[in-house]
């Protein structure tokens, strides 16, 4: 077989998407804008990494914090948040073996986050619209740097990515709560109870204890999802308030911007923001860790009521953690300084501790295990968060903060060693576990290629990250610029570490294209032929 | 969908926060408990929806 | 009396060290897994160690920085300590205004607060050493209190830079040599004109 032919076909007849159900192919659909946009964010990262290193032409400031700007969203909502919607639009029907709720609201969710990302994309691209994604009233309504068409389109952008959250958090919810037709009647409350962990909860004044009615990936699903709403409410809320300024200075009636007090917005933003950094994505990690495990040991999860606790406390702790965040504002009131940014903060150790133990002896009781692709992703995203996490307690201290806030060391050390090594491993475990189950066995092209990618991106996620927390601890502020080759020793070391990163990336994409083949490809974003809100074909089941 | 209504509605009462509040702590934490019961609230509604559809004579 | 740059070599040992150790152990366990050998579950035991330990060590990093970062209580205790000297700082239209002498002159162990006023955007308040190493920090929240108390046991010359983004027009916002501190018995080292 030529090369070609194997490119276009794909490797041992590719992808066989007759054979597929309309929601693994939405599935996959998830990923694969997902995968794309996760491409587009490493891109950029280079850029601004090269940029630091020696100021490229064409490239002045105001294009270069647009590039900083759109990194965040497009690796958050284009790239996690689609591949994590993807995954668990599959796996809740899958692991509540009912169908799906709707399967046009599934693939109505990809449509909107992936033109929303795109659009709040062409906002820093066209128009430079750059308010950081913290968005620190009243700089996104500043309109002496920023121009109102860039500010309304970045919010078009953002409100398209909310919509498809909230139609995402509905068919969660609505999958694992309805009734199928012609199904004896589910107990929707109790389901609710239990997805959300208010069962457990009574089962601790309970002598006799109810049993779980959600399996418990579906709890941590839920429970995250709680969060991605939260948050979801919250960004539409700042969305709107900006958009106001942006219709009022478009019609002519300048709205002071002291109506709004900066640091209330400060906390009120962060408070939701903290939803997804400390909520869902560790929850959904936890989960995610806790599903990997049981398949790839194919035993029951250790400890499982501890794990169920831990979510929600894990869940509640999402919700009082903000202040750590605002350790170095000086109008920010002690009590929540220590309370919630010092002492709440501190438990996500104890959280996130319980998911690495539980994960790992659960593994461990089931050696001797193949290393697969799977197992060593999933090591991999454990180290990840083992290594991230303590830098982020460190930095929620009011010693620590003062010297450490808004420096590389948060958003290299903590930040991208999270995202990167912790959650990017994850989801690629996560990948290479659902992809035979998502396209009813379609073969992997290489595996050198896929050990390839495992340590170029181990590395160079943990390289990147350590450089540029030893620029921040020598003084290298974030969301800053040097021109004059400040750090340059460990912009050069970061440097290679993002260009293995993206290399990863490059051998990976590679090695999927040439295992389902670009019609494979296409494949996926034509209509099934199949129609059933199954998440797979009957004869899969059976089997 | 009354879900999707009381999202909006939950969207528009942040909306009023951020204008409203200034620097009164308990006003900020009072405020993000109505958040997280009202989107509770929303949330539990869709199991309302579920138990009604479920309870619905068929064809009905 | 430590200062940051004290502070952050221990970090930066610590760190490296704690680092090395848990990649270590998942190498190890990666080494093993693949192995046969014992399959047995932790004792409740262990686990209940373990977790406290977690929590002795997420708790006791706050104690333990409160009783030996030197700036925590004073920084925690502010409202009651009256300052020696006051230093008031204006931002607007991206430019840092220091009100007064500048450099502002400071006396070796003075009490000292910054007090910096934003009139549009949220800025940062830093002060920088010569080698680019940060002493300390703050936010300047416009509409809100933004004072930093300070207390310097080394001479030596600072710059005052943004540390929070404030658009790309604020991206070199600084004022060179903007504090001097004189009196001291110790020379800071990386901060000497």
């Amino acid at each position: 077989m030529s090369f070609m032919q194997k490119l276009m076909e794909g490797h041992e007849g590719g992808l066989a998407h007759e054979t597929m159900t309309p929601m693994q192919k939405i599935a996959l659909r998830f990923v694969v804008i997902g995968l794309l946009f996760y491409g587009l964010a490493a891109l950029e990262g280079m850029i601004m990494r090269l940029h630091e290193i020696k100021p490229l032409p064409m490239i002045d400031e105001s294009h270069f914090f647009s590039i900083m700007t759109v990194h965040p969203m497009v690796g958050i909502f284009g790239s996690s948040y689609m591949i994590v919607f993807g995954a668990f639009l599959f796996l809740t029907p899958y692991l509540m073996k009912k169908p799906i709720y709707s399967v046009k609201l599934a693939d109505l969710s990809w449509k909107f986050i992936a033109a929303g990302t795109f659009i709040m994309w062409l906002a820093g691209f066209l128009f430079h619209y750059a308010p950081l994604y913290t968005l620190y009233w009243p700089l996104p309504v500043d309109f002496k740097q920023f121009t109102i068409i860039g500010g309304i389109t970045y919010i078009v952008g953002v409100v398209g990515i909310m919509i498809g959250t909230f139609l995402f958090t509905y068919n969660i919810f609505k999958t694992i709560l309805y009734t199928p037709k012609g199904w004896e009647k589910q107990p929707a409350w109790d389901l609710l109870k239990s997805a959300l962990g208010l069962e457990g909860l009574l089962n601790f004044f309970r002598r006799k204890k109810k049993e779980h009615l959600v399996p418990l990936p579906i709890a941590a699903i839920s429970r995250g999802t709680i969060d991605m709403g939260l948050n979801a409410i919250v960004i539409s809320s700042a969305g709107v308030l900006i958009l106001i300024y942006f219709l009022g200075e478009l019609f002519g009636a300048s709205l002071k911007d002291t109506w709004v007090d900066a640091l209330l917005y400060k906390n009120i933003f962060w408070w939701g923001l903290d939803l997804i950094a400390d909520g869902l994505v560790l929850i959904f990690v936890a989960g995610t860790w806790y599903l990997l495990a049981m398949l790839i040991s194919g035993k029951d999860l250790f400890m499982q009521n501890i794990a169920r606790a831990a979510l929600f406390l894990e869940m509640v702790v999402s919700w009082t953690v903000w202040s750590h965040h605002l350790m170095s504002d000086q109008g920010q009131p002690n009590i929540l300084k220590v309370v919630s940014g010092e002492m709440v903060t501190a438990f996500e150790l104890i959280t996130q501790g319980i998911a690495v133990f539980i994960t790992l002896v659960t593994l461990w009781r089931a050696r001797p295990l193949k290393m697969s692709n799977e197992l060593k992703f999933l090591l991999g995203g454990i180290l990840g968060f083992m290594l991230a996490v303590p830098a982020g307690i460190i930095q929620a201290d009011l010693g620590m903060n003062r010297i450490l806030h808004n420096t590389q060391w948060i958003i290299g050390t903590h930040v991208h060693v999270a995202i990167l090594v912790g959650l990017t491993m994850t989801l690629y475990s996560a990948i290479y576990i659902l992809l035979p189950i998502l396209t009813n066995g379609a073969k992997l092209y290489s595996q050198k290629l896929a050990d390839l990618h495992f340590w170029l991106h181990l590395i160079g996620g943990i390289g990147m990250g350590a450089f540029m927390g030893m620029a921040g601890m020598d003084g290298m502020l974030r969301r800053a610029l040097y021109l004059n080759g400040e750090y340059n020793t460990y912009m050069i070391l970061a440097g290679i570490c993002g260009a293995m990163l993206l290399l990863a990336f490059a051998i990976f994409l590679y090695n999927i294209v040439m295992s389902i083949g670009v019609k494979g490809l296409i494949n996926i974003y034509k209509p099934a032929t199949i129609q059933t809100n199954e998440v797979v074909p009957p004869q899969k089941e059976s089997e | 969908m009354i879900y999707m209504v009381l999202v909006l509605a939950l969207i528009a009462m942040g909306v009023v926060f951020l204008f409203t509040i200034k620097k009164s702590v308990l006003a900020l934490i009072l405020a993000i408990i109505m958040i997280i019961v009202g989107y509770f609230f929303a949330v539990g509604m869709i199991a309302k929806e579920a138990e009604d559809e479920a309870s619905a004579p068929e064809g009905s | 009396m430590a200062d940051s740059v004290d502070v952050l070599s221990t970090l930066k040992i610590v760190y490296s060290i704690y680092a090395w150790i848990v990649i270590s152990l998942i190498a190890w366990f990666a080494y093993n897994i693949v192995r046969d050998g014992k399959k047995e579950g932790a004792k409740p035991a262990i686990f209940y160690t373990y977790i406290a330990i977690l929590v002795v060590i997420g708790t006791g990093l706050h104690f333990l920085t409160y009783n030996t970062v030197p700036w925590v209580p004073y920084d925690l205790n502010r409202d009651k300590i009256k300052p020696d000297k006051v230093f008031h700082i204006t931002y607007k239209d991206h430019k840092i205004t220091i009100e007064g002498e500048k450099p502002m002159l400071i006396h070796c162990g003075d009490k000292v607060v910054f007090d910096a006023k934003s009139e549009d955007l949220t800025y940062g308040f830093g002060i920088f050493r010569q080698n680019g190493s940060m002493v300390t920090q703050m936010q300047v929240v416009p509409g809100s209190r933004n004072d930093l108390l300070w207390i310097f046991d080394k001479n030596g010359v600072y710059n005052i830079k943004s540390t929070e983004y404030s658009g790309p027009k604020g991206a070199f916002m600084e004022v060179k040599d903007a504090i001097k501190v004189i009196g001291c018995m110790e020379y800071d080292r990386y901060s000497m004109k």
